[in-house]
C-alpha cells in the first residue's frame, strides 16, 4: 500500500513539474506599453529595426522596446513566439508562414524587405549546371533562402539531390569563411554575407533571388496570436515606428549604412555592396504571400525539396492567407 | 514488499524485470498526460504522435546514398558507422598511449602535462577547428567522437596500470619473467577492468558528442535529422530522432557490457 502512495505521489510531483515547464507558455503577458521584439542574427534585412531604436522611433510613439535575441534562425524565433518569449519578430516570410502552417497562432502584419539574398559560389563555377555534386550550405531548411534555392534549382532542372546540400549546418556568418577556405563550394544567404564574399574577392553571386522572383516577399514583422487583440495600439504603435524607419532609410541612406555597419560591425563597402540587393518596404501583398506558400507545397510535390508544407497543412490556402496575413495596422 | 524494493544491488539476484516495465510505462504515462495537459502539439508532442512519426520517418527515403534504409535506419547506420570509427580510434589511440603513460614513469612527466592542458578542453569547443581541419561531413564527427572518447579512455587505463600490484610484478621477477612478459602478462591484465570501464564512458561520450557534431557541418546522421525537423517545426519528428538517439546509446552500452563480460570471463565469474 506504501508503495502505491510512493509511486503515486512521484506521478503527480513529476506531472506538476513537466506540465509546470509546458505552461510556461502561458504565463501573463508584459505591460501595453512594454513589447519584446525579436530579430535573427547578423540580417540586414531587419535593418530598420535597428534605425527605428538608433532614431528613437519607438520611444516616440511611447513604447518600451525590449529586445530579444538574436536568433539564429527563423523557426527558433517562431518557437519563441509560440511560447510566448517574444511578442513580436522581424522574421523571414517563410518561417512565418511554416509556424502558421503548423497551428501557431500569429498574424504577419507588414512587410519588412523585399529580395536581398543571392547565391554565392567559387570563382570557378560559371553556371547553374556546375553545381551538380557541389557542396552549397543554405539556412535552415524552413528558411525562404532554401525555399529559394529550391526555386532556382527547379528551374533548371535540378533537385537538391543533385548537390552535396548541408541545410542549416553551416551558420551565415560562417559562410564566407567556409567557401574562402573551400570547404563549400557556394551557399545560398542573406545580405550582407552575400556581399562579405564579394567584397572579400573569393566569392561571386551566381544568382540573385531577384532573378529567381522579382520583388518577392523576404523579411516581415508578426504578432503573437492574441497580442494583436489585446494590445491593438502597441502593435500600431510598432508598426508607425517601423514605418518611420523605413522611411528615413529611403531619405538618408548614407547614415543607415553606418547604423548598419554599427550593428553588424561589418566593412562599409561590404554593407555597401550589401544594400544594392535588398529593397526595404513595408508593404505587405497577400497575392505574393499565397504564390510563396504556393511554391513550397509544389516544391515538395515535385520531390525538388524534402515536403515542408504540404496541401494537406493548408487546405483552402485563400482562406489560410487572410487569416494569418493582417493589413489593418499598414493603414493606421 | 517494501524490503523486497530497498535491497541494495549487489545481494539482488532475482527478477527486475517487472520493475524495469513499470518504469517505462510509469513514464510514458507521465508523458502523455504532461503532453495532453499542456496542449502544445507544436512545442511538447505526446508519445502516441511520436509513434506515429516514428513509423513515417522508418518509411520515408534515406539520406543520399542510403534512400533503401528509410529515412530513420539510414540516419541512425550513419551514426553509428560515425561512432564505431570514432571510437576505434579513440580505444586503440587511447589504450596504447594510457599503457605508455602507466607504465614508465619518464613517459608520464613527459606527456602528462600536455594532456592534463588539453583534457579540460570541452569537445565540442573543438568544432569550429576540426570544420576548418577536416572540411564537412564524416571526417569532422570522427575527429570529434576520438577527442570525446580519447580522454576517459587514457585516464582509466593509465589509472589501471598504475594501480598493477608491486606483490605480483616482484613475484613475476621472481620467477624470471622479462620486462615486456610483465607488462603484457601482468600489467595489462591487472588493468584491463579499468581499462573496459574507460571504453564504457568513453563510448558513452563519443555518442554524445557525435549527436553535436551533426548539428555543425553535416547533412545525414541523427544529429542532422534532429536539426533538419526542428527547422521544420515537426516536433513529434524532433523527438523521435532524440528517441533514436537514447536507443541507439543504451543498445551500444549493453553490448560493450556483454564484450566486458566476456573479455573478463573471471570477473563475471
Amino acid at each position: 500500500m506504501k508503495i502505491i502512495f510512493k509511486l503515486l505521489t512521484t506521478f503527480i510531483l513529476v506531472s506538476l513539474l513537466l506540465t509546470s515547464i509546458g505552461s510556461l507558455a502561458g504565463c501573463a503577458p508584459v505591460a501595453p506599453s512594454t513589447v519584446r521584439i525579436g530579430y535573427l542574427l547578423g540580417d540586414l534585412h531587419q535593418l530598420p529595426f535597428f534605425v527605428a531604436q538608433d532614431k528613437g522611433f519607438f520611444t516616440e510613439e511611447g513604447l518600451n522596446v525590449e529586445v530579444v535575441g538574436p536568433f539564429e534562425a527563423g523557426p527558433a524565433e517562431m518557437d519563441a513566439l509560440a511560447a510566448n518569449q517574444i511578442d513580436m519578430g522581424y522574421v523571414g516570410v517563410a518561417p512565418a508562414v511554416l509556424a502558421a502552417a503548423r497551428k501557431i497562432p500569429l498574424s504577419i502584419v507588414s512587410g519588412v524587405n523585399l529580395e536581398g539574398s543571392g547565391l554565392v559560389t567559387a570563382l570557378d563555377i560559371n553556371n547553374i549546371a556546375e553545381l551538380k555534386s557541389k557542396k552549397i550550405a543554405t539556412p535552415a531548411p524552413g528558411s525562404i533562402q532554401y525555399v529559394m534555392f529550391g526555386m532556382l534549382l527547379g528551374g533548371n532542372n535540378f533537385g537538391y539531390n543533385d548537390i552535396e546540400l548541408y541545410p542549416g549546418t553551416v551558420k551565415p556568418p560562417d559562410m564566407p569563411q567556409s567557401l574562402q577556405t573551400g570547404r563549400i563550394d557556394g551557399y545560398f544567404v542573406w545580405e550582407p554575407f552575400v556581399a562579405k564574399s564579394v567584397v572579400g574577392g573569393y566569392g561571386k553571386v551566381l544568382a540573385e533571388s531577384k532573378d529567381i522572383w522579382p520583388g518577392h516577399p523576404c523579411c516581415v514583422i508578426v504578432t503573437a496570436g492574441d497580442f494583436g487583440r489585446s494590445h491593438d495600439s502597441t502593435v500600431a504603435s510598432v508598426i508607425r515606428a517601423h514605418r518611420k524607419a523605413i522611411d528615413f532609410i529611403a531619405a538618408n541612406p548614407a547614415e543607415a549604412k553606418s547604423i548598419a555597419a554599427k550593428w553588424t560591425k561589418l566593412d562599409p563597402a561590404v554593407i555597401d555592396n550589401a544594400f544594392q540587393r535588398v529593397k526595404y518596404t513595408y508593404s505587405l501583398n497577400k497575392d505574393d504571400i499565397k504564390k510563396f506558400v504556393s511554391e513550397i507545397i509544389s516544391l515538395g510535390e515535385k520531390g525538388i525539396i524534402k515536403p515542408i508544407i504540404t496541401a494537406g497543412d493548408v487546405p483552402d490556402l485563400d482562406t489560410f492567407v487572410e487569416k494569418v496575413v493582417d493589413t489593418k495596422y499598414l493603414q493606421r | 514488499m517494501l524490503k523486497r524494493l530497498w535491497i541494495p544491488n549487489t545481494f539482488r539476484g532475482e527478477d527486475t524485470r517487472p520493475l524495469r516495465l513499470i518504469s517505462i510505462v510509469l513514464f510514458l504515462l507521465i508523458w502523455e498526460g504532461a503532453a495532453l495537459l499542456a496542449n502544445l502539439p507544436q512545442l511538447f508532442p505526446t508519445p502516441v504522435a511520436v509513434v506515429i512519426a516514428l513509423e513515417q520517418l522508418l518509411i520515408a527515403p534515406g539520406p543520399p546514398g542510403m534512400a533503401w534504409a528509410g529515412e530513420l535506419m539510414g540516419n541512425t547506420l550513419i551514426s553509428l558507422w560515425r561512432v564505431m570509427v570514432g571510437f576505434a580510434l579513440a580505444a586503440v589511440t587511447g589504450v596504447l598511449l594510457g599503457i605508455i603513460i602507466g607504465w614508465w614513469r619518464n613517459a608520464r612527466d613527459l606527456l602528462e602535462p600536455v594532456i592534463e592542458i588539453l583534457r579540460p578542453i570541452p569537445p565540442l569547443a573543438w568544432i569550429p577547428l576540426a570544420m576548418l581541419w577536416f572540411g564537412l561531413g564524416f571526417k569532422p564527427a570522427v575527429f570529434l567522437i576520438w577527442l570525446g572518447a580519447f580522454f576517459p579512455i587514457l585516464l582509466n587505463t593509465v589509472l589501471g596500470m598504475e594501480n598493477t600490484p608491486h606483490k605480483l610484478i616482484e613475484v613475476s621477477r621472481t620467477l624470471g619473467a622479462g620486462p615486456w612478459q610483465i607488462l603484457f602478462k601482468v600489467g595489462v591484465p591487472s588493468a584491463a577492468p579499468s581499462i573496459m570501464a574507460g571504453l564504457r564512458i568513453g563510448i558513452g561520450i563519443g555518442w554524445m558528442c557525435l549527436v553535436a557534431a551533426e548539428l555543425t557541418g553535416s547533412n545525414s546522421g541523427l544529429g542532422y535529422m534532429i536539426m533538419y525537423y526542428y527547422s521544420t517545426m515537426e516536433a513529434s519528428k524532433t523527438v523521435a530522432g532524440m528517441l533514436m538517439i537514447g536507443i541507439a546509446g543504451y543498445l551500444m552500452f549493453i553490448g560493450l557490457k556483454k564484450l566486458e563480460d566476456r573479455i573478463l570471463f573471471w570477473k563475471a565469474a
